[in-house]
């Protein structure tokens, strides 16, 4: 095998394309990755984990406010908003680098520059604009991940409109924000500053926010981020933004009518568009829709010999969808007997907000919009002795059980600590297990966790503590 | 008398037998039930056995009729009295918190001790035995399979290890409701091209499976020659002319098999099963008949080995008897555990059935090492004593397993067998 001939090249380094290189290291292939940026893409670096360092920060601040409930006196409090930031980036830097080492560790040949496919099987990886290499290899991964999509005629990176990157290395906080978009990421951003002091108003163009996760949810969530001071605009679209050289003029269209707003700075988070241009990938003849590529359950684009994996192929746009996509992939690659393609029914979604939202399967409404006789569970946190030792008892954990089979068609959580509850509905929905096996199953007191018990037992009428 | 619960499992009524199916409970819900009445039918892929009632007490049962459950398994309760046991007087952690008046240790204990119908003894002989993996499978998938009555133990999961999950029986279901909502209209429809779906399922799926198993497991050799058995016919001929005293018209399958016992005499390794890496040969000849019964649909069919036990010890008269009755009891579907396993050796004719002089490749009958395969005669002229003679040839086909048989003895155990077929009266002794 000569020196640039690989049975695996992966183009991008992020939660898909490192984990994709270890894997096909350990089943034997010799692998490079080629990354433009830093190891461990977005998520790592400008994403998942920069986040939840900076909300960590809002969520001490969040407690110390209240500490005279807990019998606790603080004399000095304040924000070191450029403390808070450095942390955050310390947290990322560490974590890089350690993926930098899971890599080498694995014999995997990191390659810096930016890869563009020359034929089916070779990509050449250039730096600054110069050609450095020509790489050939038996199949290619495209791993390279999705950036922020921009309002039509707004582009977000400009001094006071931003990007979730500008965010989150802001040099001071903002009097006033203007969030655009109410998924995620724009949620987590507004009860980031919401908590440090900043008026925060969200635009979101559906009729609630949180489209994505069950109506009532959204609802509740609303309710408890205007208690901490968030201002939500539904049904709402930003149409021009004028920058100036103190503020952002917003023009707002509500149903009401237009009014125009000024905001200290605004933040665009309005969903992600793949990374699928600059790479030739038509020239080679891998079929792209809507800008991500089109893949089979396999990963496989039309071209046998290249495949793709994360956000480049699509949503939920999640690190976690996009690792086991690079699991599944590689192993298929490999002719693995264990291999299989995701379960795309069951793909967790977190929000780390105050409260947290977690999320998996149907909601109600696609429920019974796929025709499933349905029973609901719910529990609020108020019943959970836990909860309210934490002083954090706002919140329920709702259950949607097909009445036929017992099987738990989707979870829906809001309230303390439930991305870290949500995993359980996730494995006894891998299992299949029922709300039986569910039922059956000894969950710890006094945790959180008895709440998703008692949501499931209420499902069948057999809730102890509601 | 305080208020005790005995549970009843699934029985394991023969040594191959890892899981039954609830074909009929034969007694109510509440029932007060004697012990020694009949109690339910309990089916497994093989055969169906009546079983009785264990204890006395009243009845209560945990597990529906038509469903499927690996043995051990928690079928019904017998109650002292006419109450459905709640989890507290079924968990044995339960029942130790009580206070010693109410449930006396022993009791307690006797609570735990499941009973079930004694098992059929076929622990002496390693039989040929049908190993069935135990059955992975998610409850949903099982609830699933309730629901739409399907058997899970008929489908190939598709989960991690083969593990049976919802889109498996989904699946099947589906293939059921297609198939039923298009088989009719297949009939009257020329211009469908398929004339018929099977599915690898129940018999053809653990046909498959074994041969399959035989051909991976094993190395097997064939081997094919003819037998002269123009004197044998003769012979026999004499017996069927005693037909009516005997009892039995004798047949050349019953010579067969004599003539094996003998050749097995000379070469006992032919007796022998390889079961856990080990060759055990057996003083007992077991034979195994390979036995076709119809399949499930006109297209298909159906094989299963039957086994007639001790043929060292009877005579012409008594095998053919007992292979004509095995055959009966087989196809019949009343066949008993014995019936269905034990076997030493393998038979299996296609005589009368394939064209004279057929040789074939018999696939071994596993863990039995050696299998006879002889088909429909031939008649020949061969050279005897330097004359042209007009001879009837009995094509045979040998297989054996070379991982326990060599060569040699291979050759030496036809050469024995052709030598008791050619010369009959090798069979008296």
């Amino acid at each position: 095998m000569s020196e640039n001939k690989y049975n695996l090249i992966v183009i991008g380094g992020g939660p898909g394309g490192y984990v994709a290189a270890i894997r096909a290291s350990q089943l034997g292939m010799r692998v490079a990755l080629v990354e433009k940026d830093q190891l461990g893409g977005v998520c790592l670096n400008w994403g998942c984990i920069p986040t939840k360092a900076l909300l960590r920060s809002a969520e001490i601040h969040h407690l110390l406010k209240a500490a005279s409930a807990f019998g606790l006196r603080v004399s000095e409090m304040g924000v070191d908003w450029s403390a808070v930031v450095a942390r955050s980036r310390q947290v990322a830097g560490q974590l890089s680098k350690g993926v930098a080492h899971l890599l080498k560790k694995n014999k995997v040949e990191i390659i810096q520059g930016h890869g563009t496919f020359q034929s089916t099987n070779s990509i050449s990886v250039s730096r600054d604009g110069a050609e450095t290499v020509t790489l050939s290899a038996d199949h290619i991964i495209v791993a390279t991940g999705a950036r922020a999509r921009d309002l039509p005629g707004i582009a977000a990176g400009s001094d006071r409109i931003w990007n979730y990157r500008q965010a989150m290395t802001a040099t001071a906080l903002p009097s006033s924000l203007l969030v655009v978009g109410s998924g995620a990421i724009g949620i987590e951003f507004a009860s980031l500053f919401a908590e440090f002091g900043v008026a925060v108003s969200v635009v979101e163009m559906a009729d609630r926010i949180l489209p994505n996760e069950d109506t009532e949810v959204s609802a509740y969530a609303k309710a408890q981020f205007e208690k901490r001071g968030i201002r939500f605009l539904t049904e709402a679209k930003v149409t021009s933004m004028e920058e100036t050289a103190t503020s952002v003029e917003a023009v707002i269209e509500t149903n009401t009518g237009s009014s125009r707003e000024v905001f200290d700075y605004a933040l665009i988070a309005v969903g992600v568009v793949a990374n699928s241009d600059s790479l030739s990938l038509e020239k080679v003849g891998v079929e792209l829709k809507n800008s991500s590529i089109v893949i089979n359950e396999w990963g496989q684009t039309r071209v046998p010999s290249i495949w793709a994996i994360g956000d480049v192929a699509g949503g939920p746009w999640l690190a976690h969808k996009a690792s086991h996509e690079a699991v599944a992939t590689v192993e298929h690659i490999a002719r693995h007997p264990n291999a299989h393609p995701i379960n795309r029914a069951n793909i967790p979604g977190c929000t780390y907000s105050f409260p947290q939202i977690a999320s998996i399967g149907m909601t109600e409404q696609q429920a019974l919009a796929a025709n499933h006789k349905i029973r609901k569970g719910n529990f609020p946190f108020i019943g959970n002795g836990k909860a309210l030792a934490l002083g954090d008892a706002d919140g329920f954990i709702k259950t949607i059980v097909d009445d036929d089979t017992g099987e738990i068609l989707g979870a829906h959580m809001v309230g303390a600590e439930v991305t870290e509850l949500i995993h359980s509905f996730v494995l006894a929905r891998e299992l299949e297990a029922t709300e039986d096996e569910v039922g059956m199953t000894m969950f710890p007191h006094p945790t959180l966790s008895e709440a998703l018990h008692e949501s499931v037992l209420s499902a069948a009428g057999k809730a102890l503590h509601i | 008398m305080a208020y005790t619960v005995t549970e009843y499992v699934m029985p394991k009524l023969a040594m191959a037998m890892n899981e039954g199916t609830v074909a009929d409970w034969l007694v109510q819900d509440g029932d007060y039930v004697e012990a020694g009445i009949p109690l339910a039918a309990i089916e497994t892929e093989k055969v169906a056995y009546d079983v009785e009632s264990p204890v006395s007490g009243y009845f209560y049962s945990v597990v529906p009729v038509g469903q499927t459950v690996d043995c051990g398994t928690l079928l019904a309760h017998f109650c002292t009295e006419p109450r459905r046991p709640d989890a507290a007087d079924t968990s044995a952690n339960n029942s130790t918190d009580l206070p010693a008046d109410t449930l006396g240790a022993n009791e307690a204990r006797s609570k735990r001790d499941p009973v079930a119908p004694s098992v059929v003894d076929s622990a002496s002989d390693t039989a040929a035995t049908f190993e069935l993996k135990r059955l992975k499978s998610s409850p949903l998938a099982r609830k699933l399979g309730k629901q739409l009555n399907i058997q899970l133990d008929a489908l190939t999961g598709s989960g991690p290890g083969g593990r049976i999950v919802k889109r498996d029986v989904m699946a099947a279901s589906e293939n059921k409701t297609h198939q039923s909502a298009q088989l009719p209209t297949a009939a009257t429809e020329v211009s469908g091209d398929i004339l018929a779906t099977l599915p690898m399922s129940g018999l053809r799926k653990t046909i498959a499976n074994r041969m399959v198993q035989s051909l991976q497991n094993t190395a097997q050799v064939s081997c094919h020659w003819e037998s002269d058995i123009t004197r044998l016919l003769a012979q026999r001929a004499e017996l069927v002319e005693q037909e009516e005293l005997l009892g039995t018209r004798v047949s050349v399958n019953a010579f067969l098999i004599k003539a094996l016992v003998y050749a097995i005499r000379q070469v006992p390794i032919a007796n022998a099963n390889v079961v856990n890496d080990e060759i055990v040969i057996h003083r007992n000849i077991n034979m195994g008949m390979a036995i076709s019964i119809p399949g499930s649909t006109e297209y298909d069919s159906g094989l299963m080995v039957g086994v007639l036990h001790n043929v060292e010890s009877m005579g012409l008269v008594a095998i053919d008897k007992g292979m004509r009755s095995l055959i009966a009891r087989v196809r019949n579907g009343e066949a008993t555990s014995d019936d269905l396993s034990g076997s030493t050796f393998t038979l299996s004719s296609t005589a009368g059935i394939g064209p004279p002089g057929l040789k074939t490749t018999p696939v071994l009958n596993q863990p039995n090492v050696a299998l006879l395969g002889p088909s429909t005669p031939i008649e020949r002229p061969m050279i005897k004593d330097g004359e042209v003679k007009a001879c009837t040839m009995l094509p045979l086909s040998f297989t054996f397993d070379h991982r326990a048989l060599d060569g040699e003895p291979a050759a030496r155990f036809m050469a024995a067998l052709n030598n008791a077929l050619e010369k009959p009266s090798l069979l008296l002794t």
